[in-house]
């Protein structure tokens, strides 16, 4: 290829002294030049590094202008360019897209110089390829703006403050946390912002040392309070800015909300120390606790195990609790893994042997403990030393039997005598006498009273107290009971009925049953005045059918005592079963009461499975229902 | 009629002495435990009134020799006594008591009937 520069395009002569010298150069540079009319915007000349920039052959480029070497998009842009040079207004335009033969796009820098010649502008262009320069600044400004999106996306806030603490940057973070957008805080001071009056202050510190450029406050966590009110916990850390003299012009702060975190952290430290208190007391407690897995395999023992057992710790986990125990009939064992295979709770009393053989008496408790599937997953085991337990109560049923003993001793010598006296079994008395003698025999009876009530309350407490129900004829046992009462029914007229007979005989403990029996009926007669009535009846009821205002639960005998008395006043309803208690209007009626009557019927009435209520009003009367159920009576006798 | 009875409270067994007597049976009163085993052999009474809490022998030991005794195993044993435990009671039915009687619940005239009760089944 030969260059023709002037013939071809018939350029005036002389121009170029030497057309091969020009051709060498034109050829050798590496930057693309082209050569173009200003008017046409043809090609006039190329150089081969053009024709390679672009794949068309120089013979092709010659028939080519400016218009066919860019995309047609950027063609506005490029002959405004192109023209701007032509008026020397600019020298290079930069980043041109030049579209190639192979349909491919490269940028170029174009530095064109204008000639001018015969009186026609030509613009000779050259033409650097800045395609990696211009990629490279676009990996920079993409990967910019992902590295602004991640840092938008953190939780993380980041602010800027100028030196008088106002708010210079703020992004999307900050705008999360906080709820105030960028526009609501830019130019802002913290204060009355973010910052609570309370934590003014401390606030006040961290600035001041950023301003003199002390880092050491770099951290701080402090309390913000929210655009909607809430207060939060946020984590900041703060970094002095300065300028290129090293003056502290602002400062930047990265901050976190910490809330939740905090929370949970807060949370799991409660739950460690809960746990470390539980443990503790788990340990200090005077029981043996332990847990073991269905199997009964101990999987944790308390340290009181030791104390118990004389077992280590060690030893202990990892075997059964048959390690101390084995002391008991087969029996024994077998109805307490029946008891808790069956997911219910087994107490027992039971003796082991600790290591050194020894023996202790203990109360067991052992309580399944179920998992998710319902299935036992754990059995909790507590085992009650009970030997002092068993000392005490030893001791108390001693004193019971010495207070029965001697104290009833005088109370007989005075009853008989009395009786006697009152026989005439001494002479004759005056009536005057007689009736100073009924009043001792009166004070006599009512001191075996009280101590019988007191005895009765002592064995109901220590447990003394057993049932032993045999088959007996209820109509009887109201009868007898009601003799018993005989002289004050005489004296107070009352009238007295009685409707148990015809039902078949019931087991029932005769002594308790006598006991609660004597004890309603002996209030009924009591709390009703002159004239008044008394009506004891007995009833069979069926499960779930209605009794005094209640449901039966199962099948029962109910006894009813009713008397047309001075009634319950409906504030004391509440406590009149409670030990000592007495009514308002009981006290006035009869001043000598112990106030244990009720207590004791209500707690023997417990003992034989039964329950034990009341209808009363006020100055209208009382009525006393007391169901005992008839299976577990049925089944005691069997 | 004959009867023994065994108290180490003299008040009480006085009461109880004096009532019998009233209508013309023979008392013979021993205060311990080993008088009333002596007595009992002396006498062989139709009846024996035994209190429980005495001196030198329980109430129970008496009641045991008694019934361990050929002569007098039959004589029936109505106990008198302020013990007033279940297992008191129990125990002394369970050696062969005939009656139980906890004397601070009973008037002094229900006691001499009940001794004449089983004064009476002793026939």
């Amino acid at each position: 290829m030969t260059f023709s520069f002037r013939r071809k395009q018939g350029l005036p002569e002389g121009s170029f002294t030497e057309d091969k010298e020009f051709k060498l150069l034109f050829d050798s540079l590496l930057d693309g030049l082209a050569f173009a009319d200003v008017e046409t915007k043809r090609f006039l000349a190329v150089n081969e590094a053009f024709s390679q920039m672009l794949g068309y052959s120089e013979a092709e480029l010659r028939s080519m202008g400016v218009t066919d070497i860019h995309p047609s998009d950027a063609l506005p842009h490029v002959l405004e360019e192109f023209e701007k040079q032509a008026r020397r207004e600019i020298r290079i335009a930069r980043d041109i897209p030049v579209l190639r033969k192979d349909g491919r796009i490269f940028y170029a820098d174009i530095n064109s110089s204008l000639i001018v010649l015969g009186g026609k502008q030509y613009l000779l262009g050259t033409f650097r390829d800045v395609t990696e320069r211009k990629e490279s600044e676009e990996a920079v400004r993409r990967s910019e703006e992902r590295l602004e999106l991640e840092i938008s996306r953190l939780p993380i806030g980041h602010v800027v403050w100028d030196k008088d603490f106002k708010v210079v940057t703020w992004n999307a973070a900050a705008e999360k946390i906080f709820g105030f957008s960028f526009g609501e805080m830019k130019g802002k001071h913290p204060y009355g912002t973010i910052v609570p009056t309370a934590v003014q202050p401390q606030v006040e510190i961290v600035w001041h040392k950023l301003l003199q450029g002390d880092e050491s406050t770099a951290n701080s966590l402090n309390e913000n309070i929210t655009k909607d009110g809430r207060t939060i916990l946020c984590d900041w850390t703060n970094t002095p800015l300065r300028d290129k003299d090293g003056m502290v012009i602002g400062a930047m702060s990265t901050v976190e909300d910490v809330t939740q975190k905090v929370k949970a952290e807060e949370a799991l430290r409660k739950s460690a120390e809960e746990l470390k208190k539980f443990k503790m007391a788990v340990d200090s407690a005077s029981d043996l606790i332990m847990l073991t897995d269905p199997a009964g395999k101990i999987i944790f023992v308390n340290k009181n195990a030791e104390h118990f057992t004389g077992f280590p710790r060690e030893e202990i986990i990892g075997k059964t609790p048959a390690l101390w125990g084995g002391q008991m009939s087969e029996d024994f064992y077998q109805k307490m893994w029946a008891t808790i295979h069956a997911k219910r709770v087994f107490e027992g009393q039971i003796v082991n042997r600790r290591k050194d053989g020894g023996r202790y008496d203990a109360e067991l408790h052992i309580s399944p403990i179920l998992g998710p599937d319902g299935e036992v997953a754990y059995f909790l085991g507590v085992e009650q030393d009970i030997t002092k337990l068993k000392e005490v109560d030893q001791a108390k049923s001693e004193f019971i039997s010495l207070a029965s003993h001697q104290l009833r001793t005088p109370i007989t010598t005075m009853s008989w005598y009395l009786e006697m006296l009152l026989e005439g079994d001494a002479g004759a008395l005056s009536k005057k006498q007689e009736d100073y003698v009924e009043k001792l025999y009166a004070a006599a009876r009512q001191m075996n009273d009280i101590l019988k009530s007191f005895l009765y309350v002592l064995r109901l407490e220590t447990g003394d107290m057993k049932v032993h129900p045999v088959k007996m004829d209820l109509a009887k046992l109201g009868q007898e009971t009601l003799e018993e009462f005989a002289v004050s029914i005489r004296n107070k007229q009352i009238d007295v009925s009685e409707s148990c007979s015809g039902l078949s005989p019931f087991s029932i403990d005769p002594d308790i049953a006598k006991i609660i029996l004597q004890n309603l009926i002996s209030n009924a007669i009591k709390y009703t005045p002159e004239k008044g009535s008394v009506h004891i009846s007995c009833a069979h009821a069926a499960a779930g059918s209605s009794v005094g205002g209640r449901e039966v639960s199962e099948e029962s005998m109910v006894i009813t005592v009713q008397d047309s008395g001075i009634g319950i006043p409906q504030k004391d309803q509440e406590k009149i079963f409670t030990r000592f208690f007495r009514a308002d209007n009981a006290k006035t009626a009869d001043p000598d009461g112990n106030g244990l009557g009720l207590y004791i019927v209500n707690k023997m009435t417990a003992l034989m499975k039964g329950s034990v209520w009341f209808e009363s009003e006020e100055g209208k009367g009382t009525t006393f229902y007391l169901a005992l159920p008839l299976n577990q009576h049925k089944e005691s006798v069997a | 009629m004959k009867i023994l009875i065994v108290e180490d409270e003299e008040v009480l067994a006085k009461v109880i002495q004096e009532k019998l007597e009233r209508t013309g049976d023979d008392v013979v009163i021993a205060s311990d435990g080993e008088r009333a085993i002596v007595a009992a052999r002396e006498l062989v009474p139709d009846v024996i009134v035994l209190d429980l809490l005495l001196p030198k022998k329980s109430g129970f030991e008496v009641l045991k020799t008694l019934k361990a005794d050929e002569e007098l195993k039959l004589v029936p044993v109505v106990v008198v006594s302020n013990l007033g435990e279940e297992s008191d009671i129990k125990h002394a039915m369970e050696l062969g008591a005939t009656d139980y009687y906890v004397k601070a619940e009973h008037p002094i005239n229900e006691i001499i009937e009940k001794i004449k009760e089983a004064l009476i089944r002793s026939k």
